[in-house]
């Protein structure tokens, strides 16, 4: 199939469904508070952008603080675990509790620990919480790749830790690295959502908090509008992430 | 004593001894090839000579340096072109990077691919792979060679050119050459001395000279000398497969 075809192919899908969409609605004439049609959808993005968009704005930007800081704080635990073989064994079932355990249930006493003054860095801690997991295991797992062979040539030359590290443990590790933050990258984005329900705050603004907003007032385009915007920052997330690997693994 | 010297090696792992005593010297420009029955310890003997396993007894008289060496696979960094991979013995001791990178083309030109230094090893043939394995293992002009059994995988052909290659550095280098291989043949065409291993722990039970050191082609192969060494080898690893 060609390029053009593969791009229009789900253009046209998505299309033909808010069509379709938009006559049900009108047809069965189902109340807008239920579900409204497309076009009011579109009505209210553009009546309500200038409220929504900065939300967005809000919302990825703790998503993005959010997966570097899982970032940092998995592949520093990786090494550490690396390094420390003890603490991996006793640590590790422990990162799986915290990774079983659902972001919603712990998100009160987060809360309560960093105050409700501070919902931004509680929302931050939450979103670290869901989104490090991946991290860490595709770095750990990335870390014990590395060739046994490749190791004794590196060994054969007396290669220090850092010149095995930067130029065959590190590159090995990358691309199980970048697939982890690939995944970590759109549950960062989940994590500040799900974080932003349950701080039930408008304090700092983001997109789930507008979501929470316009239920209470029933406008349900206005959520509509909300979730499509959402759904264009995960896609954006996806995409970008997509694009670093491309870039860095080529 | 010039050349590469082992003296009474033994090796041991959990107090049990795997290999030796084995004693043995490869003078400058010589090959001599470990022969002798899988897990005899070959490659541990290897391993001991390149300083990536300490010995429980004995010594290895070596010129300073890291010998160059060839693995079983071709261990070639996939991520990194041809060139780095063949700089990254010189670049791991430091040299500048575009003074490694000169002297990685010239190690590249003499196994005979000096069109290939900006390609990825995975764009290389298996008997490619292996010659870039060689320039890398020379690049840094060692005091000795060590290859462990690195053409198992290569078919025929590929595996003569490469056995007519180590037979033309050995010589243009004025190295001491150790190759440990499974195959008779192989073994006697490279070498000028092939030591035949007994079971574990492996000892040196026969020292078979080849003769018609200079001259290694296929006229060779039909030799009474190459054939006459072929048939000691083989009955020498029937012997240490009784020991």
């Amino acid at each position: 199939m060609s390029r053009a075809r593969l791009l229009l192919a789900p253009a046209a899908a998505g299309g033909f469904l808010l069509l379709v969409w938009e006559m049900l609605v009108r047809l069965l004439d189902v109340p807008p508070v239920v579900l409204p049609p497309p076009s009011a959808i579109g009505v209210a993005l553009a009546g309500k952008a200038g409220v929504l968009v900065p939300a967005a704005g809000v919302t990825f930007g703790l998503a993005m603080q959010a997966l570097g800081w899982s970032i940092l704080i998995g592949v520093g635990l990786a090494l550490l675990f690396r390094k420390l073989p003890l603490l991996d064994a006793a640590l590790g079932p422990y990162a799986l509790v915290l990774q079983a355990t659902p972001i919603v249930a712990i998100a009160p006493l987060v809360i309560i620990w960093v105050g409700v003054e501070n919902p931004h860095r509680a929302i931050l801690i939450l979103a670290v919480v869901v989104a490090v997991f991946p991290v860490l295991a595709s770095a750990r797992a990335g870390l014990m790749a590395t060739d046994p062979g490749l190791a004794r040539l590196f060994a054969l030359y007396k290669a220090t830790g850092w010149q095995r590290f930067w130029r065959l443990d590190l590159p090995t590790a990358a691309p199980f690295l970048l697939s982890g933050i690939k995944t970590a990258a759109g549950l960062s984005l989940v994590g500040v959502v799900v974080a932003e329900f349950v701080a039930g705050t408008g304090s700092t603004g983001g997109l789930a908090w507008r979501l929470v907003e316009a239920g209470n007032r029933l406008e349900t385009a206005t959520m509509f509008a909300a979730l499509f915007l959402l759904a264009l920052l995960g896609l954006g997330l996806y995409a970008l992430m997509a694009w670093l690997e491309r870039k860095l693994l080529s | 004593m010039a050349g590469l010297q082992v003296q009474n090696v033994t090796v041991g792992f959990d107090g049990t001894t795997v290999l030796g005593p084995v004693s043995l010297h490869v003078p400058p420009g010589q090959c001599a090839a470990l022969l002798g029955p899988s897990g005899c310890g070959k490659s541990t003997l290897l391993s001991v000579v390149a300083g990536l396993l300490a010995p429980a007894t004995g010594q290895v008289g070596l010129a300073s340096g890291p010998p160059g060496m060839v693995f079983q696979d071709a261990t070639l960094l996939g991520w990194a072109t041809i060139l780095d991979n063949v700089a990254l013995p010189l670049e791991l001791a430091g040299m500048d990077k575009t003074e490694a990178r000169e002297k990685a083309l010239t190690a590249l030109t003499s196994v005979g691919l000096p069109d290939v230094a900006t390609l990825k090893p995975r764009q290389l043939s298996g008997g490619m792979r292996m010659r870039v394995a060689l320039a890398r293992a020379l690049v840094s002009q060692p005091p000795a060679l060590l290859l462990d059994e690195p053409f198992a995988a290569i078919d025929e052909l590929g595996r003569r050119a490469l056995n007519d290659l180590v037979h033309a550095v050995r010589q243009t280098h004025n190295l001491p050459v150790l190759f440990v291989t499974h195959s008779v043949e192989e073994a006697v065409y490279l070498a000028d001395v092939v030591h035949v291993l007994s079971t574990r722990p492996g000892r040196i039970i026969a020292d078979i000279p080849v003769p018609g050191n200079a001259g290694r082609d296929v006229s060779f192969l039909q030799s009474e000398a190459f054939v006459g060494a072929c048939r000691a080898a083989r009955a020498a690893l029937s012997q240490g497969a009784r020991s």
